[in-house]
């Protein structure tokens, strides 16, 4: 063992400060520390090395395919565990007309046995969209389920709790912003008790709003958030009359204009760097558009820059790119989508044969069979629909999928529960309030 | 939102949780390599690709456990290390592992460190370390997951993981040092 290793307390923090998995904070303090302390320095500087040498080492070796032996075995092994389970309840059976104390604990034994794997009923998984018939299912009376679940929900200050929810906290804004769109978008509709709820949502919304305008915290996040955020108090001041929501609307519009960059689009944070991408982009593009319907006059210059950004980052075949028209790191169907849902908003959109490409991508790719996905669905149906396409069978088999979806009972009933990749994020309330803004859309 | 890194291990599994074998299969292909490479890490030979089929065969049966709130790699290696700790208990051969990997890492003796000279790669080293503070370097380095995601598949607190990270990084020191 190292002669140093217990040098100095702070040693067990070096594996970790090189690993990144300290916080940045942390990281910083950590990284003060060793620059005055001869022990860790000296430390850091092995481990290192160390971990240079290890990760020299880190090529996978090739593997061969191992599912056709594994389903080959299945059978065989799903026979062991029946028989296995048949012991198991009959030891129970046994044990619990011995003494139903001995049969509680064996029941302990075998829930304590696997942690992370606890009991999820089958019924709360959702299932690949492919393998669910389309339903008959009224739509109106969906959404309607929907935004009583969303009026249900909402905390007494306004807000949708993530935690609560299932979701990361650092989107508290955006997801909160994304429940009061989904209220807003039939807003005409709404009964008195939604109108309050909606108002209380905005009231909470504005309340986050910091000196410079910004909505949200500082971080990743802070750009989504904030332009969702926007967009909420938009389409709120569009519904209603308050002058201090028109007023957080123009200060978070301008927050958005100065956080463009030269090229004409937008990163994750407001700093100098040129790292923009197409996601960020349409959101903050989305908002712009928006307010310049709405008569915010002073944003125009930057929503035309911005489209300009977006266009050169569609591919000759009508894919919207990432960062660059041919890089698609993630896909192209959802950016492709969003991009021309902005670019039909603009002035002369719906003529641009770029735009026209894009659209008769986006409908190839929404009539194939996929794995749900409320953030594309939503985006996909506004761009059908912003193109004028209200029974486009692609359209109408995508929120036949939607409404498939949605939770018809029990506690949640009206919510849809969060089974696709943005589930971890944005939990049931992103879930819900995409899914009713996919039905809504257009 | 940002783009995910894994994007559809869930709606993977929650097909395989509906009885798509397709789906299934899918998630098998995404990450055998990985599984096979982290047994093969921990000391498995010819009978990696048996006890990653193991651990598949276990996500198969606890498909409909799964709790999508968990990292689906998580879940995958909570599962990989009690197939390991079993595949270790019937061949009752952990402590011969340790225990012949620690006689070639003695550093102390000269024949030896002279054997270590020639032989001393990361996999040499990392066999040299006792097999919890393995798992914590392999589950890390190689296969990308984080602390807490290590803590919640080792079923210990982060910060067991954060000294199991530092002991095992102050004894692959020590067995490169014997190099210099």
């Amino acid at each position: 063992m190292s002669k140093n290793k217990n040098a100095c307390v702070w040693a067990e923090e070096l594996p970790a400060l090189l690993l990144g998995e300290l916080s940045a904070e942390r990281a910083a303090e950590v990284e003060r520390h060793a620059a005055g302390c001869a022990a860790c320095a000296e430390q850091r500087e092995a481990f290192g090395r160390v971990l240079f040498r290890m990760r020299a080492a880190s090529a996978e070796q090739p593997v061969r395919d191992l599912a056709p032996d594994l389903f080959a075995r299945l059978p065989a092994a799903e026979a062991d565990w029946r028989r296995h389970n048949f012991w198991l309840r009959a030891a129970a059976l046994l044990l619990a007309t011995v003494s139903l104390g001995t049969a509680l604990l064996w029941n302990q034994h075998r829930n304590s046995s696997f942690d992370l794997a606890a009991t999820v009923p089958a019924s709360r998984i959702s299932n690949p969209v492919s393998s669910i018939p389309y339903p008959a299912t009224d739509k109106t009376a969906s959404v309607a389920q929907a935004l009583a679940w969303l009026e249900r929900t909402q905390e007494a200050d306004g807000h949708w709790d993530t935690a609560r929810w299932g979701a990361q906290r650092m989107y508290s804004v955006g997801l909160t912003s994304l429940a009061l769109l989904a209220l807003s978008a039939d807003g005409h509709a709404l009964t008195t008790p939604q109108r309050a709820v909606l108002a209380r949502g905005l009231d909470w919304l504005a309340a986050q709003q910091d000196a410079d305008g910004k909505l949200g915290p500082d971080g990743s996040a802070l750009m989504y958030n904030h332009s969702m955020a926007t967009l909420a108090l938009l389409e709120g001041a569009a519904l209603e009359t308050n002058s201090a929501h028109r007023v957080a609307c123009q200060r978070a519009l301008a927050f958005i204009t100065s956080a463009q960059r030269a090229s004409g689009g937008w990163g994750y944070s407001r700093g100098p760097s040129e790292n923009v991408n197409t996601s960020i982009t349409v959101w903050q593009l989305q908002a712009l558009l928006r307010a310049e319907a709405l008569g915010f006059a002073e944003v125009r210059p930057h929503v035309a820059r911005g489209l300009a950004w977006l266009g050169e980052r569609v591919s000759a075949e009508g894919r919207m790119g990432y960062r660059r028209a041919d890089d698609f790191p993630n896909g192209a169907e959802t950016l492709t989508a969003a991009g021309a849902l902005c670019l039909l908003r603009s002035a002369g959109g719906a003529a641009d044969l770029r735009v026209a490409k894009m659209l008769a991508w986006v409908r190839g790719t929404a009539a194939q069979p996929t794995t749900p996905d409320y953030y594309r669905c939503y985006f996909v149906s506004a761009a059908l629909a912003a193109a004028g396409g209200g029974a486009e069978p692609a359209l109408e088999k995508m929120r036949g999928a939607v409404l498939a979806r949605q939770t018809r009972d029990g506690s949640e009933a009206g919510s849809w529960t969060p089974g696709d990749r943005w589930g971890r994020a944005g939990g049931r309330i992103y879930a819900t309030a995409l899914a009713v803004l996919a039905l809504q859309s257009g | 939102m940002p783009e995910p890194l894994q994007p559809d291990d869930f709606a993977l599994m929650a097909g395989a949780a509906a009885g798509d074998t397709t789906a299934f299969a899918a998630l098998i292909r995404r990450h055998q390599s990985a599984l096979v490479n982290f047994f093969r890490r921990l000391g498995a030979h010819h009978e990696a690709e048996d006890v990653a089929q193991e651990t598949f065969l276990r996500v198969w049966r606890y498909r409909t456990r799964y709790r999508p709130t968990a990292r689906f790699t998580t879940f995958l290696f909570t599962l990989a290390r009690h197939a390991w700790a079993d595949h270790l208990r019937r061949a009752q051969k952990q402590e011969r592992v340790v225990e012949s990997f620690g006689a070639e890492a003695a550093p102390h003796d000269a024949v030896t460190q002279d054997a270590a000279r020639q032989r001393l790669d990361a996999q040499v080293a990392l066999a040299a370390l006792p097999e919890k503070l393995r798992l914590v370097v392999v589950m890390s380095l190689y296969q990308g997951l984080k602390y807490e995601d290590i803590a919640a598949a080792l079923g210990v607190p982060v910060g067991t993981v954060k000294s199991r990270m530092f002991l095992a990084m102050a004894r692959l020191k020590d067995v490169f040092d014997v190099e210099k």
